[in-house]
């Protein structure tokens, strides 16, 4: 914990990755050898891979994946980096095959939930899902978070295992909260965008108790998930379906600070840019955008060879594009100012060994953010149905 | 049956998707994680039965030698091999460059 850090109240605890999985004997138990996998994958694994790499370090990320490409720990390496996700899904145990078969009940208590407080949910269901979120599915779960209600609680369920090496798999989300506490005024507005079932936008809440906090997600499942969990907690939270390159329910400079956690790495760079002049109509002047992702790379030309083989092996191929883009410059054509990326520490010295490869496996984690220049106003204007101020 | 190094060359190709370019390889050892899956689970099991029957001070001597002729556990066990048999064994019936899932990227673009 940081000295200077006031919001260790409200810090929800987290439960350990074993703990958190629900379901019978059997399925608690699949999933525990699947998290010991990768928790293995992760650490021990990896450090024969990385150790390996490093021989060929100073050759591109290609020209390293070919010289691995003989090495038996690295095939078994990506082998596993595949199949875990896959085990941790689908089979007999898997999360998905879990909770499809209480489908009609997890959809009963999603309809339960939008009975409460139903001016703090907003799902726009007759808009179209952009092609690139339903034409691909991210991390390997078919049919994507979109498609049924089961799918929010499988995603729910998965999260908690993503990081199974981290010490506390909250501390990434409080952290990035504290953050955009301290770039937000105390009563301002706050846009957690692709806000999924509320991992970032809860602990935000928490920690801005004099703001007002707005979930935007294109996921109607996962936003009735989020607003369930809100009511349940007691969270004022406004959870409303939109699409970050195209913000219908925002008017003109109604924001004080749009934040998103693991957001850009799942989106073209079409849809990036167009989102950047999206957030700059969007946000006050003054205003900040900050996301929490993947782009500044530890490790070199190693660091790069895992991250981009983790794109094409756990089905995300926009981590690809988003490393190569010029965010600076994407930035500064939006009218960004103050635009900065740097690494983001997501629990203690984790950022130990500065630029060089990590000891396990860790994502990149990089704040990429800037700033609406105060004098400046938005290009475009538009008058939204739904105010986030009222 | 003889292998020729063109085969063997065949069979440690790199698929940089899976890691493994020999889809032989690639479903045995799915066979083999589920198994350990299946195996883990039944110890996880074992355990959980074992410290509840200890507890209740049911668990005896000679137990486990009379358990196979217990008509309701053989049917238990039929209908359990069923289902362990189909988990086992799927990944030896995927299709061939089968992917479970829509994928974002082309066999070409997915090299780095």
């Amino acid at each position: 914990m940081r000295a200077d850090d006031t919001s260790e109240a409200a810090r929800a605890p987290e439960p350990a990755v074993e703990d958190a999985i629900v379901g019978d004997l059997r399925t608690a138990a699949y999933q525990a050898y699947v998290v010991g996998l990768k928790r293995y994958w992760s650490t021990e694994l990896y450090a024969v891979v990385a150790s390996q790499a490093a021989h060929v370090a100073e050759q591109p990320p290609r020209e390293i994946e070919q010289a691995m490409s003989t090495s038996h720990a690295y095939r078994a390496f990506a082998w596993l980096e595949v199949h875990l996700q896959q085990m941790k899904y689908y089979g007999r145990w898997g999360l998905v095959t879990l909770f499809a078969e209480a489908d009609d009940q997890l959809a009963g208590e999603l309809a339960e939930g939008q009975k409460r407080e139903p001016d703090k949910l907003a799902n726009d269901v007759e808009r179209p899902l952009p092609d690139y979120y339903v034409d691909t599915d991210f991390h390997q779960h078919r049919g994507g978070i979109w498609s049924d209600p089961s799918d929010a609680f499988a995603y729910e369920a998965a999260a908690r295992s993503t990081t199974p090496v981290a010490s506390d798999h909250g501390d990434l989300h409080s952290r990035f909260a504290d953050h955009v506490r301290a770039i937000t005024p105390a009563d301002g507005v706050v846009l957690d965008m692709g806000c999924g079932f509320g991992k970032t936008t809860e602990p935000i809440r928490r920690a801005m108790p004099g703001a007002t906090v707005v979930g935007v997600d294109l996921s109607p499942q996962v936003l009735g998930l989020a607003h369930l969990r809100a009511v349940q907690q007691g969270l004022d939270i406004r959870y409303v379906q939109d699409r970050q390159e195209d913000l219908v329910h925002f008017e003109d400079e109604s924001v004080d600070t749009i934040a998103a956690s693991m957001l850009i790495h799942e989106v073209p760079t079409d849809v990036l840019v167009q989102s950047l002049r999206e957030a700059y109509r969007v946000l006050k002047p003054g205003g900040r955008l900050v996301y929490l992702d993947f782009y500044e790379v530890p490790g070199g030309n190693v660091g790069r060879f895992l991250i981009l083989g983790h794109s094409t092996r756990n089905n995300e191929p926009f981590i690809r594009s988003l490393l190569a883009m010029d965010f600076h410059a994407e930035m500064a054509a939006a009218g960004f100012t103050d635009v900065a990326t740097t690494s983001f520490e997501e629990e203690p010295d984790a950022l130990a060994r500065g630029t060089e490869l990590p000891e396990f496996w860790r994502f990149p984690w990089t704040l990429l953010a800037g700033t609406k220049p105060a004098t400046e106003s938005a290009g475009t204007t538009r008058t939204a149905d739904i105010s986030v101020a009222s | 049956m003889t292998t020729s190094a063109t085969n063997l060359t065949e069979a440690y190709a790199y698929d940089p998707a899976t890691g493994l370019g020999d889809p032989v390889a690639d479903r045995l050892l799915g066979v083999i994680t589920a198994l350990a899956g299946e195996l883990f689970t039944c110890k996880a099991e074992l355990e959980h039965l074992r410290r509840r029957l200890v507890d209740a001070d049911v668990l005896v001597d000679g137990d486990d030698d009379r358990a196979g002729a217990d008509p309701e556990l053989a049917a238990w066990m039929k209908a359990e091999a069923s289902a362990y048999s189909k988990h086992l064994l799927d990944p030896l019936a995927a299709q061939p460059g089968e992917r479970l899932f829509r994928f974002g990227l082309s066999p070409e673009d997915a090299r780095l």
